[in-house]
């Protein structure tokens, strides 16, 4: 079957399940929201992407690529469900239907085609394409026509200013760069975060090993489900893994990240809320208001940053932006999957399971947990004392098949925790070291309130709701387990704290264990978000003189939280724009070009190619970073069989990184560009070497690399023990005739092939 | 006659508190600051009259108007008010500090005395009336905050009990002080204010608090400088405490609870809680600081500390004179109070501290405006009389130099921190807000046509008053660029009139919302969430009120700690524990090895000298004495390097104006002197350039200030 027959195939059953859509649910309007505003958070961060690359060489073709695989996986579950509903026609709606596990399962599916791609040799991206691209006009069409043009407009400016300062969020920092390798050619900036992972999902590609890969292939205990996550993805989409982090990463992870959120909260506030009531079950402006200002922050930065709030980390660390919304999801899912079976006044505990139940106990529960920990190892913890929690509070433990669940996913999380819980972090007893590294002394009296706001505003929100008003209310309602989300929420907060408070865990990571009630607790809140006809004033008063006086002072203070929250979404963006600026400024500089003081309205004409071109050309660090990008262009079968050896003495190799204290992470580099593994590439002799980044599992250097050591009988004795018979030596030699610094940089890199082969 | 309505003991009472807290602060910084300065020249006698100039205003009135009420069911009028007692004592104390030098008798022993015994008369009167818990709670938050207030105060450049010993180590001291130090012995000397750097030209400024000083110095027996650190938190920080309590109970007075619901302000924990909020803060001091609520400058500007003293007992005086004025008598007196009481208050805070006269003449017109009284004659003449008043007095005492133009927002984007000024409104003023929507809340009225009605109705004048006030703060930050930041001194105000109104008003508030859900059932299970969160919520506001407090201490204890180390190590003798570094003998030699003890020795010699002599002598130093020249190691302090010698001699300079080479600033009363041009020649060195140049200025005699190697400093008069 050709692509092209494909392709049109799947744009019609598209507009089947689309139409079904509009016409048999109701909540499709919302789904539709989440749809259309992801799908424009992911095309306007595609496009600054791009505008970011101008000047440099800048092809659309991944750009556009990885805006469709965002757009195929937000379409998926939206056509998957309109096809579900169809079919069921109007039973009981299943989890295995529900929007949150089909937008798993398309994550899963999309995995599976990418990790088929080097397999069997088909890609079946266009098909993906197809159906994300035009999965999206049908969805937007529809969605045009439900908001009106007004709205309409007003949301879609809205998300796309949203998608800038998101990308401004995860490329206005060091971490991610669209300009990173240039960043890298130009002067050696680049953080080590980004090139372990790159590292690591090279491994991944390459040789099927999660490893760092710097002297042989030594397994790395770390969450790496999200590296292999991207590596799939990057198959799908023909991009290199170092480039997919910078691109692919924030256009496909950002909308998951947010849609994720906002669907955990719709979903949660149509299983709350009567299905009759159609006019709260429809999101408004503060459905999106509330999640605008859950992540973008409606305090100062600097205050934020005080209360260990950090509104950047949420997207610059890849493994807690894939693992909080997979988390969510998957809690919506068991959600559903608990009220179907608690339909009537049956309990859990002694409520009939059915066979496909059954699966989801025995199968995906503990392939939850499993999944969890190999994305972001604190959702794995927290996950797994939450099932805990449940067991406990519900009397699940009394019934075989729970418990036998519940032993189950104890068996996936003692088996997972030390194959993705690094070694190195496991630092002992050290009390309140998030607080003495990050907070300042003056706020720790404020830390447990504000770092844990938005738990305590959906605790405040709820006990309000149900009307508890005093401790012998409180103590009622959690006997009759009528707040068990509110204790939940509170759980989550506070074992998410305590990592933080009593063990050091390397740079700032105790973050991850206590940001998740944060999006626990705003998904939440959002499912008690709802539009509501505005009730009658009593007074009969109408005009302004109409308006409540605590109106208008609400409306005051929340003028302040609106120019808070605009002065920190704007911080982002020009923070963005001004790295750039940075990097450009300093090509131009070194082409001889300088600009005295680049700013922001300095980008649109530090843009000329030529220039550009010219000044990477000259850059001391440009015949390095090319000659490891060329070695990725050999086949993989190659690749899968060489080892790479890069003499201690390459100066312009081993001390490329030029953050102080970066020697440590040079290593990482030509694994990171050239996808294949190092031997004998750990960190020269007197580095300090670092022991976390998986760096910890080698060995440091106790003498300086010898001439022995270089001998081909050294080289294929390390290569043959990670399954290399083949061993590439580069070097980047100095020709004396050459004087300049350009001449030099330009100079060809040699590349001396080693074979480890016994001759036959 | 028609009587003044009869008033419950409790008023009277929280009288007698607010006297007993601010005294036993007072008495309590008296004591810190001898302990400041432990080991070092650290006579008891100047340290205790200070103390009991303190008393004399803060207890001297409050005895005699409780003892007056005991004779009287009847309130008192606000001519014999205790807060007219008070604005008397003020006076009182000036005048007799001022009499020093015109009759050569010093009443300060008298006066401390009276004050020690009033005090204490206070305290027997007080301690009848309540019990022991609330007494320790009393005593207990008055050593809280005079450990704030001292800490604050004493942890700074610009006051500490170290001062004279500081400037003698590398003149590391701020060069405010100096200047107003300067403008205070120019006037002790010469009977005008000036900074005295070449002659003695006219300063427009703010000098009222200077006069206060330099008088108040002669009562205590103690150099200007001195007593520039010790008396801002004895006498003032204490008097404006007092004046805290008194308007809110003055407040209280005026509008009762209509269900009489309001106990002793001493068991009424949310008047303390709003009064540390106030002032300690229950925020970290960064938070305030992002949105510019300096609680330093409160404590470091001599001048508004001495202002908002006296603010505060005209505003309760005001507010007692209105919520009295439907009486017979009172009535009878209304133009008095209006056309010469209100004029000249507002005239005396002028020369204090401008701002506030401003502020207040504002509030006045929007008050004679708004409650009908401009229908009065007598009102409108006091309404032109008071603004003709305020406008001489602006142009005496307004520095023009401080207008640096027209520049939009210019306090909201350059002093307030990056990205907190979403929140100035709403931060910078909280407790003008909070107490407006507490009374709009009081008022019960739902929508704005309700608080339009409401307002047309006169029943929120008060809170209309507050927000003139916070309103007219507001705009000079916002629309001209005042140097130095001292725009703040506008819009800070309106702070210390809504906070105590929100001290009186606060427990009533508290209230209504518990009355409004009263618990079902008893026991802990009754125990409402709000409350119980409430609780929660105050570990870490007090736990940050205890950690503002703390660091300021520590802040002080550090430069102290650090000065005393200095001069050990300049002694060359071991360095002991932090509080064992109090050997007399070892801090003298150190002191007397401190760089410029020589020098600032030599010239303190100098504010010994007789004042008739003073009168007509000056000061020459020659720009060849690159000690005295360059006493600030900071080359562009250049300009403020003249202030040291009027400041620490009490003498105006001749030629004394900073080297050609500085770039002299137009602030710090610099604007009124002649720039030098050229280098200083030996010619102008001469006795006959110098008695030339001296008689010009008005003087007959010239001291001639000499080095000679060693660093060792003569002075030779020269008789013109």
């Amino acid at each position: 079957m050709s692509l092209k027959t494909e392709r049109h195939r799947g744009l019609r059953v598209l507009e089947q399940a689309a139409a079904n859509v509009t016409d048999t649910d109701s909540n499709n309007p919302d789904e539709r929201d989440i749809v259309v505003l992801g799908g424009t958070v992911a095309i306007a961060l595609g496009v600054t992407y791009w505008a970011l690359r101008v000047g440099f060489d800048n092809p659309k073709l991944p750009v556009i690529n990885s805006v469709a695989l965002s757009l195929f996986l937000l379409v998926f579950p939206h056509v998957a469900r309109g096809l579900a509903i169809r079919l069921r026609r109007g039973a009981a709606e299943a989890w295995y239907l529900t929007y949150p596990f089909l937008w798993l399962s398309g994550i899963l599916v999309s995995a599976i085609l990418g990790f088929v791609v080097p397999v069997i040799g088909f890609n079946s991206f266009d098909l993906l394409l197809g159906i994300g691209i035009g999965g999206f006009a049908i969805t937007l069409a529809l969605w045009l026509r439900d908001k009106g043009p007004v709205r309409a407009v007003a949301y879609l400016v809205s998300a796309t200013a949203f998608g800038v300062w998101s990308g401004g969020v995860v490329w206005g920092r060091i971490y991610k760069n669209p300009l990173f390798v240039e960043s890298l050619i130009n002067d050696g900036t680049a953080h080590h975060d980004t090139l372990h992972l790159a590292a690591l999902g090279n491994m991944l590609r390459t040789y099927h090993t999660a490893s760092i890969g710097i002297d042989g292939l030594v397994y790395e205990p770390y969450h790496w489900g999200s590296a292999w996550l991207f590596v799939q993805w990057a198959n799908l989409v023909n991009l290199d893994v170092l480039h997919f982090y910078q691109l692919a990463f924030p256009v496909i992870g950002i909308p998951l990240f947010f849609g994720g959120v906002a669907l955990f909260g719709l979903f949660m506030r149509d299983r709350r809320l009567p299905a009759a009531d159609e006019l709260v079950r429809r999101s408004g402006w503060k459905f999106w208001m509330l999640l605008l200002v859950v992540s973008i922050g409606f305090m100062p930065l600097g205050g934020l940053d005080a209360m260990g709030v950090w509104t950047s980390n949420v997207l610059i660390s890849e493994s807690y932006t894939i693992a909080v919304p997979v988390a969510l999801l998957l809690a919506a899912t068991a959600f559903v999957f608990a009220q179907n079976l608690t339909s009537g006044a049956t309990p859990l505990a002694t409520a009939p399971i059915g066979k496909i139940d059954l699966f989801y106990l025995f199968v995906l529960l503990p392939l939850s947990v499993g999944a969890l920990g190999y994305l972001k190892i604190s959702l794995m913890v927290l996950w797994f004392a939450a099932s805990a929690f449940f067991m406990i509070r519900l009397g699940l433990f009394r019934r075989p098949a729970y418990l036998v669940s519940f032993a189950l996913s104890a068996a996936a999380f003692f088996f997972v925790y030390p194959r993705v819980s690094l070694p190195a972090h496991r630092e002992g007893f050290v009390p309140f070291d998030f607080l003495w590294s990050f907070v300042p002394p003056q706020w720790w009296p404020f830390y447990l309130f504000i770092h844990l706001l938005w738990t305590w505003v959906y605790v405040a929100v709820r006990l309000r709701r149900e009307k508890i008003l005093t401790l012998g209310d409180l103590r009622t309602a959690v006997s009759a387990r009528q707040i068990l989300d509110v204790e939940l929420v509170v759980g989550v907060a506070l074992l998410g704290i305590i990592p933080g408070l009593v063990v050091h865990i390397d740079g700032g990571s105790a973050f991850y264990f206590s940001d998740v009630q944060r999006w626990l607790a705003a998904g939440l809140l959002l499912s008690l978000v709802a539009a509501r006809a505005k009730p009658p004033l009593p007074n009969g008063k109408s005009g302004i003189g109409s308006w409540s006086t605590s109106g208008l002072l609400k409306a005051f203070v929340l003028i302040a939280v609106v120019g808070s929250a605009l002065s920190n979404a704007i911080h982002w963006p020009l923070e963005m724009v001004r790295r750039n600026v940075e990097v450009r400024s300093a090509l131009y500089a070194r082409a001889g070009h300088p600009v005295s003081m680049a700013r922001v309205r300095d980008f649109s004409r530090l843009s000329d190619p030529a220039i550009l071109s010219a000044a990477l050309f000259a850059s001391p660090n440009y015949r390095t970073v090319s000659a490891l990008e060329k070695i990725q262009q050999l086949p993989l079968d190659v690749r899968r069989h060489t080892a790479l050896f890069i003499p201690q003495d390459e100066r312009s190799y081993w001390t490329i990184l030029t953050q102080k204290g970066a020697c440590t992470f040079d290593s990482f580099l030509a694994p990171a560009l050239a996808t294949v593994a190092l031997i004998e590439g750990t960190p020269a002799f007197g580095c300090t070497l670092n022991k976390y980044y998986g760096l910890g599992s080698y060995a440091a250097r106790t003498r300086a690399e010898t001439e022995a050591d270089k001998t081909p009988q050294a080289l294929c004795a390390r290569a043959e023990k990670m399954g290399a018979d083949r061993v590439m030596v580069l070097r980047f030699p100095i020709v004396a005739t050459m004087p300049s610094p350009t001449e030099q940089a330009v100079a060809p890199a040699t590349a001396t092939v080693v074979s480890c082969k016994a001759p036959s | 006659m028609t009587s003044l309505p009869v008033l419950s003991g409790s008023s009277d009472h929280d009288r007698l508190t607010a006297a007993v807290f601010a005294g036993t602060v007072s008495a309590l910084l008296g004591a810190f600051y001898l302990i400041s300065r432990v080991g070092f020249v650290n006579p008891v006698r100047p340290v205790a009259i200070t103390v009991g100039i303190a008393l004399f205003i803060i207890a001297l009135p409050t005895a005699a108007a409780n003892l007056l009420a005991r004779k009287t069911d009847h309130r008192a009028p606000w001519w014999s008010s205790q807060m007219m007692m008070t604005i008397a004592a003020f006076a009182f104390t000036a005048l007799a500090g001022f009499a020093v030098h015109l009759t050569g008798w010093n009443s300060g022993s008298l006066i401390a005395i009276v004050g020690a015994l009033s005090f204490a008369a206070v305290i027997v009167l007080w301690l009848r009336g309540t019990s022991v818990l609330s007494a320790f709670a009393v005593v207990v938050f008055s050593g809280l905050m005079s450990a704030w207030v001292g800490g604050v105060t004493w942890g700074t450049r610009y006051k500490t009990p170290l001062f004279w010993e500081a400037l003698g180590n590398r003149g590391n001291v701020h060069h405010d002080p100096l200047y107003n130090v300067s403008i205070a012995n120019m006037m002790r000397a010469y009977g005008r204010p000036s900074t005295g750097l070449d002659g003695l030209p006219y300063v427009p400024y703010h000098y009222g608090a200077s006069w206060l000083h330099s008088v108040w110095a002669d009562l205590a027996g103690l150099d200007v400088l001195a007593f520039y650190s010790l008396a801002p938190p004895v006498i003032l920080a204490s008097v404006f405490l007092a004046g805290l309590l008194a308007l809110c109970v003055e407040a209280r007075d005026a509008r009762p609870a209509p269900d009489q619901s309001d106990g002793p302000i001493e068991r009424e924990p949310f008047v303390w809680i709003v009064l540390a909020a106030a002032t300690i803060g229950l925020v970290p001091t960064v938070a305030l600081d992002a949105l510019t609520i300096f609680n330093r400058h409160l404590l470091i500007s001599e001048s508004y500390i001495t202002g908002l003293a006296f603010m505060l007992p005209c505003a309760a005086l005001a507010i007692r004179w209105w919520s009295g004025r439907n009486s017979g008598e009172a009535r009878k007196l209304d133009g008095l109070f209006l056309i010469c009481v209100v004029p000249l208050l507002l005239v005396c805070l002028g020369f204090l501290k401008v701002s506030m006269m401003l502020l207040g003449l504002a509030a006045l017109l929007w008050f004679i405006l708004r409650s009908g009284l401009y229908r009065r004659p007598y009102a409108v003449g006091a309404a032109v009389l008071t603004l003709v008043l305020c406008v001489v007095t602006y142009k005496l005492v307004s520095v023009p130099a401080q207008n640096q133009g027209l520049v939009p927002f210019i306090y909201m984007r350059y002093d307030v921190r990056s990205g907190w000024w979403p929140y100035f409104l709403i931060g910078h003023f909280v407790w003008s807000w909070l107490y407006v929507a507490a009374r709009v809340r009081e008022e019960s009225v739902p929508t704005l046509s309700d608080l339009w009605s409401t307002i047309r109705n006169g029943r929120l004048l008060d809170a209309e008053v507050v927000a003139v006030i916070a309103i007219c703060g507001f705009i000079p930050g916002e629309i001209i660029s005042i140097h130095g930041g001292s725009a703040i001194y506008f819009s800070d105000v309106q702070r210390w009139i809504a906070a105590p109104l929100m001290m009186a008003f606060a427990p009533r508030f508290v209230r209504s919302l518990s009355i409004s859900r009263a618990p079902i059932s008893s026991g802990a299970s009754s125990i409402r969430l709000v409350t119980a969160a409430a609780w929660i919520f105050a570990i870490p506001l007090s736990l940050t009120m205890l950690l503002n407090i703390g660091r300021a201490l520590r802040d002080t204890a550090g430069q102290n700690i650090g000065l005393r180390r200095d001069f050990y190590s300049l002694a060359a003798a071991p360095i002991p524990g932090a509080l064992k570094m109090r050997d007399p003998t070892v801090l003298a030699a150190g002191l007397a090895g401190a760089p410029d003890q020589s020098l600032i020795a030599t010239l303190r010699s100098l504010d010994a000298m007789p004042r008739a002599l003073k009168s007509r002598t000056a000061l020459f130093i020659p720009q060849t004495d690159t000690s005295f020249w360059q006493i600030f190691r900071e080359p562009d302090r250049c300009s403020y390097t003249p202030l040291v010698a009027p400041a620490t001699s009490g003498l105006a300079l001749i030629d004394g104006m900073p080297a050609a080479t500085c770039a002299v600033t137009d602030q710090y009363g610099l604007a009124a002197y002649k720039k030098r041009t050229a280098p200083q020649s030996a010619s102008d060195t001469l006795p006959g350039t110098l008695c030339l140049k001296a008689k010009e200025k008005g003087f007959g005699r010239v001291i001639f200030l000499e080095s000679s190697s060693g660093n060792i400093y003569s002075t030779r008069p020269i008789e013109c």
